[in-house]
């Protein structure tokens, strides 16, 4: 409904996304039919649905998670799988990771207040509406356009909307209003309005439910099919997304027909009374911190793992690739044709990982390879097998200008010992490269830290997919993306600090003793 | 006659068109110190080289022990921890303190045990004085103090050759005593050397034989007397003159 395909700017991601899905539109896998009905959501799009930490109220268990889900969506999921004798799994998937996990069979089902476009019909099924929005304005309890009756009342009023949305075009069926700059966010616009900097704003009915129920100052107006505004049934209308052909279209819909309009304002209803609410008294980081803290420290750890894994990993396949490509010139034919196809593989693997934005090699090896290879991955490994392998391709690089960087006589000394290729590089040349090469490893991890936040197209839940569920159920984006921010800056700011230790210790000390008693000196290691 | 350790054949090398070595024929035997002496230029270092295969001869043969070293079968490694080599920069391991430079070829290479390669370091470094040293690592060093580490790491092999390119070539002057008495002390112990110098006096008093390289040829072979004392060709008695004072 409110929000477009591209909401944000994943342009790259979501075209590869699409072209997987025009590529192989008929080899649509089914969800395993083990007796449950997977349901895809963002769960942070609050009425519709959203994260919880308790199962109260009837949420259900997202998947893979402590947390639960619960909102109008997953009450609707709950009547639809019971229809269809099934359980309901809460799968939280990011917004464009919805299409593709619903025509590559990682979900069944898509019931996350999504409105069936012409552009989305091209890829899936849509069931009939669960869900019809209107259009309300939402206004001073005490203002004289509180009484109005229809959207051409309000001759002379200060009107806005939310920025890009149907909402804002909507205004102009408005007779005589102002019409003000749009807004970004519905809170800004609630605080506009208690103010009078605004006499009201458009937006769908749910919202209004919300802002009365947050601010008894603020109430929204009902209007009558005749006086109220002129929609498209693609932007109000909710339904739940099909694959093409899915047998279950028919049951599903005839449950949803078996739904009054009355039975769904209800569900609304208690959808808006039961959606968390954050303190706006008081301290907001002790309130975002004391609601949200737990699934931070989650979004946290998983952003810390992704990273550590994905540069430790990373790491040893670019030492491993690095030892590879010096390998010198060998005397036998074979052996040379073996290293000449090795290397040409190798840099193969470096220029396609480095060449391609890891959001698209994400999406290629989650969705692709569902789709097209009926491999059913775990996400969390495989945003560990993406950010590992692309790591890899990058520090690989690093690794051979760190090992061309090692003086030509440090090679010829080995040799001339009679050491391996291997033990040449093990006692020598690494312990060198990598030191020369830390600087830019550190830079490789902070990168890390960072970029895995484009794996939430994969719905990984790490802290930057979290900061969207808690922003998008809280509504306070400025605050929680000012908490995220800080916990990504500490991240970096503490792993340079003990990068920097690191460089220390390998640099070893600035002295040394003259000894004079040899043999009671520790016999060396040789790492 | 006794067989020689390493006979080089025909040997020949070429960069591109550049002809850098053109026929050179020489035996090594057992406890010979050679050195071998020429202008800047004459392909000293690169005969050195070949000798261990850190270049790749273009044509001709080199043998050890009678057996081709570039034979497909030959074992490359084992042939150079029997031949060391000493460096003109060096070459000291910078990752590694002036005992584990020392020790980690005789672990890696003779697999030798930690302990038993530490004893043979401290005895190796106490020869060439270098045995307070033992923490230091290389960057921590002057020039000479490096080399006669170097000279240790070369020698804790147990070679039976050891090759030297130049070794106090980089050194100020001061340093240069220290390691060519080190050197003449090794001469002293029976092993077999092969030494690029332009120490001329060295080399007149630790040699067996002393060779003149020209143009990439053996130009004049022959004992330190006959060598320095009889020069036959006009181009060793130009390039002698040259030395003369230093003599
Ligand atoms: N890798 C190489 N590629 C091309 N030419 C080379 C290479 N190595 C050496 N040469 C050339 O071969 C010739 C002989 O070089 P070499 O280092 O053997 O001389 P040298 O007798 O050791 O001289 P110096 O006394 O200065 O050390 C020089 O002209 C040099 O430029
Ligand atoms: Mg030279």
């Amino acid at each position: 409904m409110m929000k477009g395909f591209n909401r944000r700017l994943l342009a790259v991601g979501a075209t590869v996304i699409a072209a997987l899905g025009l590529a192989w539109p008929a080899q649509t896998t089914h969800a395993a039919d083990n007796g449950t009905f997977k349901v895809g959501m963002e769960a942070g799009y609050a009425p519709f649905n959203w994260t919880q930490s308790t199962s109260a109220n009837g949420a259900v268990k997202i998947q893979g998670s402590q947390d639960y889900a619960n909102g109008y969506d997953v009450q609707m999921a709950k009547k639809v799988a019971k229809a269809l004798g099934k359980k309901v799994v809460v799968v939280k998937t990011d917004w464009d990771g919805l299409a593709p996990a619903l025509t590559s069979g990682k979900i069944d089902a898509i019931i996350a207040g999504m409105s069936p476009t012409a552009e989305r019909r091209k890829t899936i099924d849509f069931s009939s509406t669960y869900y019809a929005s209107k259009l309300t304005v939402v206004v001073r309890r005490d203002s004289k356009w509180a009484k109005a009756k229809s959207i051409n009342d309000f001759k002379g009023a200060k009107i806005t909307a939310q920025l890009s949305t149907f909402h804002y075009q909507a205004i102009k069926q408005m007779k005589g209003v102002i019409k003000e700059t749009a807004m970004n966010n519905f809170p800004a616009m609630r605080v506009a309005l208690e103010s009078g900097t605004i006499d009201g704003y458009v937006s769908e009915v749910p919202e209004g439910i919300t802002a009365q129920d947050a601010n008894p100052n603020l109430t929204y107006l009902k209007f009558s099919k005749a006086n109220g505004f002129k929609t498209d049934p693609a932007d109000v209308d909710l339904a739940i997304g099909l694959r093409k052909g899915d047998p279950d279209k028919a049951t599903i819909n005839e449950t949803l027909a078996k739904i009054s309009t009355a039975e769904r304002n209800h569900l609304m209803d208690e959808a808006v009374a039961n959606q968390p609410t954050t303190d706006k008294q008081g301290n907001w980081l002790l309130a975002i911190l004391k609601q949200y803290g737990p699934m931070l420290l989650r979004g946290t750890g998983m952003t810390l793992l992704l990273a550590l894994v994905g540069t430790l990993v990373g790491f040893i396949i670019g030492l491993l690739v690095g030892v590879i490509r010096t390998i010198p010139r060998q005397k036998k034919a074979a052996q040379r044709g073996l290293l000449a196809v090795g290397n040409w593989l190798l840099s193969v693997y470096i220029e396609v990982f480095r060449g391609t934005p890891m959001i698209v090699q994400a999406a290629v090896l989650y969705y692709g390879a569902a789709q097209v290879m009926h491999i059913n991955m775990d996400k969390t490994l495989a945003a560990l097998v993406i950010v590992s392998i692309n790591t890899g391709a990058y520090i690989a690089e690093i690794m051979r200008g760190g090992i061309i960087s090692v003086d030509e006589g440090q090679f010829e000394a080995t040799h001339a010992l009679g050491m391996t290729h291997w033990q040449t590089m093990t006692k020598v040349i690494l312990p060198q490269a990598i030191r020369n090469s830390l600087p830019a490893v550190t830079n490789e991890f902070i990168v890390n830290i960072k970029d895995t936040s484009v794996l939430s197209v994969i719905s990984v839940s790490e802290l930057f997919f979290t900061g969207e569920t808690i922003s998008g159920q809280s509504f306070q984006f400025f605050h929680t993306y000012l908490i995220v921010s800080a916990i990504y800056l500490i991240m970096t700011f503490t792993i340079s600090r003990l990068f920097r230790l690191i460089e220390k210790r390998l640099d070893g000390p600035k002295n040394y003793n003259v000894e004079n008693n040899q043999m009671q000196v520790v016999t060396p290691t040789i790492k | 006659m006794t067989e020689p350790i390493i006979e080089v054949r025909n040997l020949k090398k070429t960069f591109g068109t550049h002809e850098v070595l053109s026929d050179i024929n020489f035996a090594v035997e057992k406890g010979q110190v050679i050195s071998i002496i020429g202008r800047s230029g004459s392909g000293k270092s690169t005969l050195l080289r070949n000798i261990n295969l850190l270049e790749t001869p273009t044509s001709g043969d080199i043998l050890f022990h009678g057996e081709s070293i570039l034979a497909d079968k030959f074992d490359l490694p084992l042939y150079r921890a029997h031949v060391g080599m000493v460096f003109q920069s060096f070459n000291l391991f910078n990752n590694l303190t002036v005992l584990q430079n020392v020790m980690v070829g005789q672990q890696t290479v003779l697999k030798r045990d930690a302990d038993s390669a530490k004893k043979h370091a401290l005895e190796l470094l106490a020869q060439v004085g270098m045995d307070p040293y033992i923490n230091a690592k290389p960057s921590q060093l002057s020039g000479g103090q490096e080399q006669r580490v170097a000279i240790a790491r070369a020698e804790a092999m147990d070679p039976e050759v050891l090759l030297f390119d130049e070794p106090t070539s980089a050194l100020d002057p001061e340093m240069v005593d220290d390691v060519l008495n080190a050197m003449t002390a090794l001469a002293h112990t029976g092993l077999t050397m092969i030494i690029v110098t332009h120490e001329m006096a060295f080399a007149r008093d630790v040699s067996d034989k002393v060779v003149f390289m020209n143009q990439g040829v053996i130009a004049e072979s022959g004992t330190p007397d006959e060598l320095f004392g009889h020069p036959q060709k006009p181009e060793t008695q130009e390039f002698l003159k040259r030395y003369l004072n230093r003599v």
